[in-house]
């Protein structure tokens, strides 16, 4: 277009100066032929009447003449009237021949003298004409010496233009560029200027060894295709300066056409779009960092992203201090772009690279970034540079991110501080939320293990399990819990809860509401007044809904009392069998203050297994009767094949995967046997006396001792039990096994160690064996090598 | 096994009262001992030690009492243990034929007159 414009502007001057002059032309021709025209006519008028007046002169040759004139500037059909009359004329006026026959034919022949004259005039005048017209044409193809100032002038204008062009080039930060209709390429000297290389060495492909290689076959490619474009080009790309630092440049170019369409080369602009893209890259670099910053709530994890982050964003490498509660620094994260380095960067950042300890501790004293330009330890390198932000939260300061620009020669300014600080202050919060968070999930953890039982009651005849499995999110504890202790009458109390909610306060809420079961079931009610009881509690305190299921069993008589509050049924089964459902109606507790709970109860035979649980099992799947077919189908598959532990098993095979929802599971295998036996192996340790007590308390009021005769023999074999504990093994320790059954309507109680106490000898212990035999009808001790063994008898005898 | 008795002490004008509750054998006799010693620290001048309470108790409960009376003895403060007639306790000191040797009450009463007559 540059180059068009001067010559449309000379040629379109030319046309008005051109057709103004020729109208002129005509003009004046026209009226001169006129003049001429009607001279002749007066002279051919003049001659005849000459001709008439003097018959001793003959005029007729200049009618002729004059017939010939006439044609040269009139038409010819104008020029043949005008010969006729002339003719017609001159024969009357000059009529001078011998006879009239003659004058006639002298006539004639006059007059076609005179229109061939006039003929042959009209042809040599049209003759005259074209070759006018001929020698015109040849004349205009000539260039007159007007033409050539115009092309010269129109020549230094294109040159003047791109020349201009070429300058503003220059004068653009990385110029423009442009092919010419060959394919060679030609960029201005300011691009040249940044890659330090000759238009030369671009042209023989030096571009590329400047540019970033993945940005490099991205252009080239799109260079390829640009012909199939439509018309424009636009590519970015970083490119390497001189100067070794990364410039980002957008290249802008259009296609340069013909007038017949043909192309005559692409020109085009490149843009330094260098501090755009850098804007826009730490925008999103922000947005990502407040995104991976949210997704943790470990802290250590925290600390690890922030320093992954700045490197290689903002530094080769990156090195995360945090003050500790005396004061003094503890470097908790490194990362360096070659993670090779980690290591190095690691011990260097120990031995301190800045050779101060104190530019990190000042940033921490004072809260305020630091800037270290030409930092020169070789340890880093000659021209480092270094920022050290501070991490303020909640307006204390955390700790420091240095950020270290050891290997590439980037050089940090103010803004780059300023960034800096933004992201250290995102990083800070980041981080105390995390540990205020943790802080918070330790006290629930703590909370909710102190809340739920480290031992379950150890009831002989019965086996007791319990599971409790936080959610797939482990860092939100929940509110579920299970519950089983002995009541003072030997009942075993079983409940299994969940609170809605999670985290500290739904741990402290499971705390009280289970502790308030507790109480209740110490007082003795049943399980509906227990419900009654803590529900008020939970009303009246305000403290959230709860949903719970709570069971008394009574070990004697396999006896089941239960009552449930907006919590999935208890399940019961027996081998071979589908499972029963034990529930009643009831709302969770803690929404109406003066609900009524009801009851129920059921006989739990001999080899049957209760399974309580929380709905975390039911909710693993979507649909809650799937998850409800699961749970029978765990069960059943569990009292068919029994495990160790059948709450965890049962809870296993319901989840596939975690929960995602906390589950807390509690499993009651009652034997199949009648309970007239116990056989049990304990360690020889004080704890076991009361175990031991337990099983023989169930055995004497199974056999139908009355109470009194009862506490004879648990007297009794507390005796002998203390005597095993305390005298039979040194400090190795050992087990102490106590086997007791009815026999021949006495129960028999064998009590026996592998150590060496011989009772008589050993003072104190008299008194044991005096009162074991005033308590019973007859005592045996038997030491052999192998150990001692007490066997205990008394007869059932009547009841009372 | 932790609490399987209640050592609940109250303190009155001329004595103490330490009532214990549940079973004391030989995992939680050492209890009981530190229990009465708190109970009444020197300057104490008595204590009562109600066993009403106590559903099981065995000769490791019976050696903290004898040791309990001989301490009191010597230091010349009062002791007093009440065992309710037809109460487990009752039985266990009675069979072991220690009620000779400890300062047996029948009731708290007796036990509270027993103090103010001395």
């Amino acid at each position: 277009m540059g180059r068009r414009s001067p010559t449309a502007a000379t040629g379109a001057l030319r046309p008005v100066h051109t057709s103004a002059q020729m109208q002129e032309n005509s003009s004046g021709a026209g009226r001169r032929r006129v003049i001429s025209m009607v001279a002749i006519v007066l002279v051919a008028i003049g001659g005849a009447a000459a001709d008439q007046a003097f018959s001793s002169i003959h005029l007729r040759p200049l009618a002729t003449l004059c017939a010939i004139a006439f044609t040269l500037f009139a038409e010819l059909p104008v020029a043949l009237a005008f010969a006729l009359v002339v003719s017609a004329v001159y024969s009357v006026t000059g009529a001078n021949g011998p006879t009239e026959s003659f004058k006639a034919v002298d006539a004639a022949v006059f007059t076609t003298i005179n229109v061939l004259a006039a003929y042959i005039a009209n042809a040599t005048k049209v003759r005259a004409a074209e070759l006018a017209r001929l020698k015109a044409e040849l004349a205009g193809e000539l260039i007159t010496k007007q033409q050539l100032a115009d092309i010269a002038s129109a020549k230094s204008a294109l040159q003047e233009y791109e020349q201009r062009y070429l300058s503003v080039g220059d004068f653009i930060p990385f110029g423009t560029w442009h092919t010419r209709p060959d394919g060679r390429l030609h960029m201005s000297q300011s691009f040249l200027d940044l890659v330090g290389m000759t238009l030369e060495e671009i042209q023989n492909g030096g571009w590329s060894t400047r540019v970033i290689p993945e940005d490099a076959r991205r252009f080239l490619e799109a260079w390829e295709q640009r012909e199939q474009r439509d018309g424009n080009f636009e590519q970015e790309y970083r490119v390497r300066g001189v100067d070794e630092k990364l410039y980002t440049i957008l290249s802008r170019g259009t296609r340069l056409t013909g007038a017949h369409g043909e192309s005559l080369g692409w020109v085009g602009v490149s843009f330094d779009i260098t501090e755009r893209k850098r804007a826009e890259e730490r925008l999103e670099f922000l947005a990502e960092a407040g995104r991976v910053l949210a997704l943790s709530l470990d802290p250590e994890t925290t600390l690890d992203r922030i320093a992954r982050l700045c490197v290689p964003m903002l530094a080769d490498w990156c090195a995360v201090d945090l003050v500790r509660g005396d004061g003094t620094l503890e470097l908790v994260a490194v990362n360096h772009i070659d993670p090779s380095r980690v290591e190095w960067a690691r011990r260097m950042r120990e031995k301190d690279p800045l050779d101060d300890d104190t530019a990190v501790r000042q940033v921490v004293r004072d809260g305020k970034p630091l800037l270290l330009d030409e930092v020169t330890d070789p340890t880093i390198g000659a021209a480092a540079s270094v920022m050290i932000v501070p991490m303020i939260a909640r307006g204390k300061t955390l700790g420091a991110i240095t950020l270290v620009d050891a290997e590439s020669t980037r050089r940090y300014r103010p803004d780059d501080l300023e960034f800096a600080e933004i992201l250290s202050r995102r990083a800070a919060l980041a981080y105390d939320n995390a540990r205020l968070y943790a802080r918070q999930q330790r006290v629930a953890e703590a909370l909710q293990n102190a809340s739920l039982p480290t031992s379950l009651p150890d009831i002989p005849g019965l086996r007791i399990c319990a599971t409790y499995r936080a959610g797939a999110n482990d860092s939100e504890i929940g509110g579920d819990w299970y519950d089983a202790f002995e009541l003072p009458d030997g009942a075993l109390a079983l409940s299994v809860g969940d609170v809605a909610g999670k985290g500290l306060r739904a741990a402290v809420v499971m705390g009280a509401v289970r502790q308030a079961f507790r109480a209740a079931a110490f007082e003795g009610v049943g399980p509906a007044e227990i419900l009654n009881r803590s529900n008020k509690l939970l009303c009246h305190q305000g403290i959230g809904m709860v949903t719970a299921a709570i069971a008394i069993l009574d070990v004697e008589s396999g006896q089941l009392t239960f009552a449930t509050a907006g919590h999935p049924p208890i399940l019961s089964i027996r081998p071979g069998e589908t499972p029963r459902r034990f529930t009643t109606e009831g709302l969770p507790l803690g929404v109406l203050p003066d609900y009524v709970f009801a009851q129920d109860s059921a006989m739990v035979d001999r080899g049957s297994l209760l399974v309580m649980y929380t709905d975390g099992l039911l909710e693993s799947t979507r649909d809650i009767r799937a998850g409800e077919l699961a749970m029978a189908g765990a069960v059943e598959s569990e009292i068919a094949a029994p495990t160790s532990n059948s709450a965890e098993s049962i809870v296993a095979k319901v989840l596939a995967t975690n929960p995602t929802d906390d589950v807390a599971a509690l499993t009651v295998q009652v034997a199949i046997e009648a309970f007239d036996r116990l056989d049990v192996i304990l360690p020889a340790e004080p704890e076991s006396a009361c175990v031991i007590r337990r099983g023989l308390r169930r055995l004497c009021i199974a056999a139908g001792l009355t109470e009194q005769r009862t506490l004879n023999v648990l007297v009794a074999s507390g005796e002998a039990v203390s005597n095993a504990i305390q005298h039979a093994y040194g400090v190795d320790g050992g087990d102490v096994h106590v086997h007791a059954y009815v026999e021949r309507e006495s129960i028999v109680v064998e009590i026996s160690d592998k150590g060496k106490w011989r009772a008589a000898r050993q003072d104190g212990h008299g008194r044991g064996i005096n009162l074991m035999r005033k308590l019973l009808d007859s005592v045996l001790i038997r030491t052999t090598g192998e150990g001692t063994t007490v066997e205990l008898r008394l007869a059932i005898g009547p009841a009372l | 096994m932790k609490g399987l008795a209640n050592f609940d002490v109250r303190h009155f004008e001329s004595y103490r009262l330490i009532t214990a509750a549940g079973e004391i054998d030989i995992g939680n006799a050492g209890d009981f001992r530190l229990a009465l010693q708190d109970a009444a620290p020197a300057g104490i001048e008595a204590l009562i030690v109600s066993l009403a309470d106590i559903t099981y108790m065995d000769s490791n409960a019976l050696a903290v009492l004898i040791e309990a009376t001989r301490r009191f003895g010597v230091s010349r403060r009062q002791l007093c243990v009440v065992c309710p007639p037809e109460s487990p306790c009752h039985r266990i000191v009675r069979i072991a034929g220690v009620h000779k040797v400890l300062p047996i009450y029948e009731s708290l009463d007796a036990a509270i007159a027993g103090i103010a007559a001395s």
